[in-house]
């Protein structure tokens, strides 16, 4: 059994709340579900939805096609009109009166929790779950209001029962697991890697991180700043570094456009960086609330002049946790900027996890003490010298954005220019020996290799599974730079590569093309801002 | 050697042409460390870009050389990562008010503890001698060759209007009230403003040692914690004073972050997150 329920109205009508509590009811009742937000920018009006797919079998692609659709808004049938199929049931005005159970609540405002009740019964729920679920949520506001949303809860759950459409979805136990959006799940993995520092300007999708991460300034002692800027968030975010700390800077394209200098600046004085970027659509502003995966090439060629850096791209919830808290570890390590790679479908939505381990986390620093001879960019075989933090020992850190001598000075001289370039150069050949590998799933003797990167990993496995083709195999990256030149070995056995990504110029491809010379290569694309869904790539692939 | 005085090979060729106003800066700078007690370990200065920004690589202390422009908000990452150090972040006019006047405006707002030196030659020197925010109106450059119409920044009254913890103005020419400006400033808690004005010989005809010392005179009998009256001095000139022009005690942005300890003694505290994952059963 597996169910595709779509709500949707205007913004401000709660449409974020009602699928927070409809998945916590799911959860709690053993329903596996997740949510993905098809948002408008605007605070009020427009149309925005959730999708939530109930699925038996622990799915996680992302479906097109409705299965129920709740409409609070009159504008949503036509929003969603490419979604829906001839089974699909719209609860619209015929089946519930929302304009006479509107007037019959005591405030407009407890609908949300009166479609919850009704959705609950629908899928053959026991009130008990919403009502602990309701209690939990609303426990803040106080014992009155907890009880009015109970009741408002009831009553569209006897509402529910009216309309006898009874869902019955195999339960499982999910006591143990996690319900986290992504912005979540990327914040606590920094609070893993020992981040210590958020710097920030808010921009959408990538808000979120800091914002948790505030809210978890007191009790952690993060300090998490707001800037008047992108340029000063990023630059507070290197200052921390350099005096020892592990800062993270949280932005999405645009902001980080102007962040570019600083990159740099990372670069050339050898200073670690954790940089989250959340991509949306762009150029320019593009369309801020929505998903796009366009921004690769900008976060592999940001920065003028050269310099090595790691480019990691969760696929999912966990890995969002998991590669984020290594993002510190490595950018400790090797002295180079790290990007955590999302985007909007990732940070927005909301999925069930198994239990996130501590004990597959580990904590390395690797900053030195000093004694009175150190100097920061000693000349050693592997390109990386020891890093030096002020105040810790004896010696002196001198840290420069000019070119350098080994202690740090400005120079000119023509030898020591092109020892330092190449020493800097030289530090990107130790990053392979610590490369996240890319996820192979299908048969051994494939012909066909279709590729992915990022949030999409869920949907493109579904669809070679449901495929089932015996000659098809599927490849994802969660690492995008840099490419383990051995993976040349999938490639080479590949008669014809399929690269699904969503922006529109193939950016993947056209590295993959590049590193491993791969002659024949397609590109799927999607780029308006929506993710693919399962049935889209199938057809695609048909 | 003096204790802030630097033997390595990158210190020794200066690269200030002769008779720059940063000789005597760099002069009064290490003076100054050293009257205070303080040792190069304990020190930071973060500069920017400019001939200015150049003054760490002949001193013997802790230095990040960064971008034009970025000097404050990379020293107050530095503050907060060891709000034990004494950060300082130091560079020119054009660095400070053009380029970094955003971050010149909300370093007051967010009053971080620390020294901003601002070397006001009112010229861009190592760009060979475009006007800068400071430049008088109808100074003559290559890149204002029909002069200057631009309402010279005054830095001073910005300061002074948003409240500043410690906003001081001083000469390279007056070697003891910099000084003693500079002592002040870096024991101030909260963020100290000190504008030096220096003569800039080789790209700066108007505004030489002569004319910085006809048209500046020390402020004597101010109450520096009246506003008012500090701004008026502010907006007036030439003369231009020089002194602590305003102060006012205000809590510093590491007393609202609570923090006092170098980040760099911090594990990531595994119990307590473990504990926030159960909120998210």
């Amino acid at each position: 059994m597996d169910i595709t329920l779509v709500i949707g109205g205007e913004a401000g009508q709660g449409i974020n709340t009602i699928s927070y509590l409809l998945l916590k009811v799911f959860k709690k009742s053993g329903l596996f579900a997740f949510s993905c937000e098809d948002i408008m920018s605007r605070i009020r009006g427009g149309v925005n939805t959730t999708t939530i797919r109930i699925s038996e079998k622990y799915n996680l692609g992302f479906k097109k096609e409705i299965d129920i659709l709740v409409p609070l808004d009159p504008k949503v049938e036509d929003w969603v009109k490419s979604r829906l199929t001839p089974n699909t049931i719209i609860l619209n005005e015929d089946k519930i009166n929302l304009s006479k159970i509107k007037k019959e609540l005591e405030n407009p405002v407890f609908l949300n929790t009166f479609l919850a009740g009704l959705i609950t019964r629908i899928f053959d729920i026991d009130f008990s779950f919403l009502k602990n679920v309701v209690e939990e949520i609303f426990y803040e506001k106080g014992v009155g209001i907890v009880e009015k949303n109970i009741l408002a809860a009831k009553k569209g759950y006897d509402l529910g029962d009216k309309l006898n459409i009874n869902i019955s979805i195999k339960k499982s136990d999910l006591s143990n697991w996690l319900l986290l959006s992504g912005s979540e799940a990327v914040a606590l993995g920094c609070l893993a890697g020992g981040c210590n520092f958020v710097g920030f300007y808010p921009m959408s999708p990538s808000t979120g991180v800091a914002i948790f991460l505030a809210s978890q300034s007191k009790d952690f002692g993060i300090v998490v700043e707001q800037f008047e800027d992108e340029i000063a968030a990023i630059c507070s975010a290197i200052g921390v570094w350099f005096a020892g700390g592990r800062g993270l800077v949280t932005t999405s394209g645009g902001g980080f456009a102007l962040m570019e200098e600083a990159l740099s600046l990372a670069g050339m004085s050898e200073t670690p960086l954790v940089i989250h970027l959340a991509q949306r659509p762009g150029p320019a502003t593009g369309l801020p609330t929505r998903t796009m995966q366009g921004d690769l090439n900008l976060a592999l060629y940001a920065g003028h002049g050269e310099f090595p850096r790691i480019i990691l791209s969760p696929c999912d919830i966990s890995e969002a946790f998991y590669l984020s808290a290594k993002a510190f570890n490595l950018a400790d390590k090797y002295q180079v900027p790290v990007f955590i790679l999302t985007d909007q479908y990732l940070m927005d939505g909301r999925f069930m996890v198994e239990p996130l381990h501590l004990d597959r986390v580990s904590f390395e620093t690797y900053f030195v003490k000093t004694d009175s001879s150190y100097r920061r960019y000693e000349i050693t075989s592997n390109g990386i010298s020891p890093r030096g933090i002020p105040g810790y020992g004896e010696g002196i850190v001198i840290v420069n954005g000019n070119e350098h001598d080994e202690w740090g000075d400005i120079t000119e001289d023509e030898t020591l220019n092109t020892i330092m370039a190449e020493k800097r150069w030289k530090k990107g050949k130790n990053l392979f020996e610590d490369i996240v590998s890319p996820k192979f799933f299908g048969p051994q003797d494939y012909e066909i290799l279709v590729v992915s990167w990022g949030s999409t990993y869920h949907t493109v496995k579904e669809t070679i599974v449901e495929l089932n083709h015996p000659k098809v195999a599927h490849l994802h990256y969660s690492q995008l730079w840099p490419l383990n030149l051995e993976d040349e070995k999938y490639f080479n056995k590949a008669k014809k590569v399929y690269v699904v990504e969503q922006n529109l110029s193939g950016q993947f491809a056209n590295l993959l093309r590049q590193i491993y010379l791969i002659k024949d290569i397609q590109s799927i694309l999607k780029y308006n801002g929506r993710p693919f869904s399962v049935e889209e790539l199938k057809e695609k692939f048909a | 050697m003096k204790r802030f005085d630097s033997d390595r090979p990158g210190s020794q060729d200066i690269a200030w042409c002769p008779g720059c106003g940063n000789f005597a800066l760099r002069a009064i700078l290490m003076e100054t460390l050293e009257e205070l007690d303080l040792n190069p370990q304990q020190v930071v200065i973060v500069s920017g870009i400019g001939q200015a920004a150049k003054m760490p690589h002949y001193l013997k202390i802790n230095s990040f050389h960064t971008l034009h422009g970025r000097a404050i908000p990379i020293a107050t990452g530095v503050k907060i990562a060891n709000p034990q150090l004494i950060v300082i972040a130091e560079g020119g006019d054009g660095d400070m008010y053009a380029e970094g006047g955003n971050h010149f405006i909300h370093a007051i707002r967010r009053n971080p503890d620390i020294t901003v030196i601002i070397h006001n030659n009112q010229v861009y020197g190592l760009t060979k001698g475009q006007a800068s925010p400071t430049s008088l109106l109808g100074m003559k450059t290559p890149a204002q060759p029909e002069g200057v119409f631009e309402t010279p920044f005054n830095a001073m009254a910005v300061a002074i209007a948003l409240e500043s913890s410690f906003v001081a103005r001083s000469f390279v020419g007056e070697k003891e009230l910099t000084k003693n400006i500079l002592k002040e400033a870096i024991l101030n808690k909260g963020l100290s403003i000190v504008e030096i004005f220096q003569p800039c010989v080789t790209f700066n005809r108007l505004n030489t040692y002569e004319w910085y010392k006809e048209n500046t005179y020390i402020l004597k009998e101010h109450n520096p914690e009246d506003r008012f009256k500090a701004l008026e001095i502010a907006l007036a000139g030439p003369p231009y004073a020089l002194g602590v022009l305003y102060k006012k005690e205000k809590k510093d942005f590491n007393s609202y972050i609570k923090r006092e300890n170098p980040m760099y003694l911090e594990k990531p505290a595994y119990s307590k997150l473990q504990k926030i994952f159960e909120k998210f059963k």
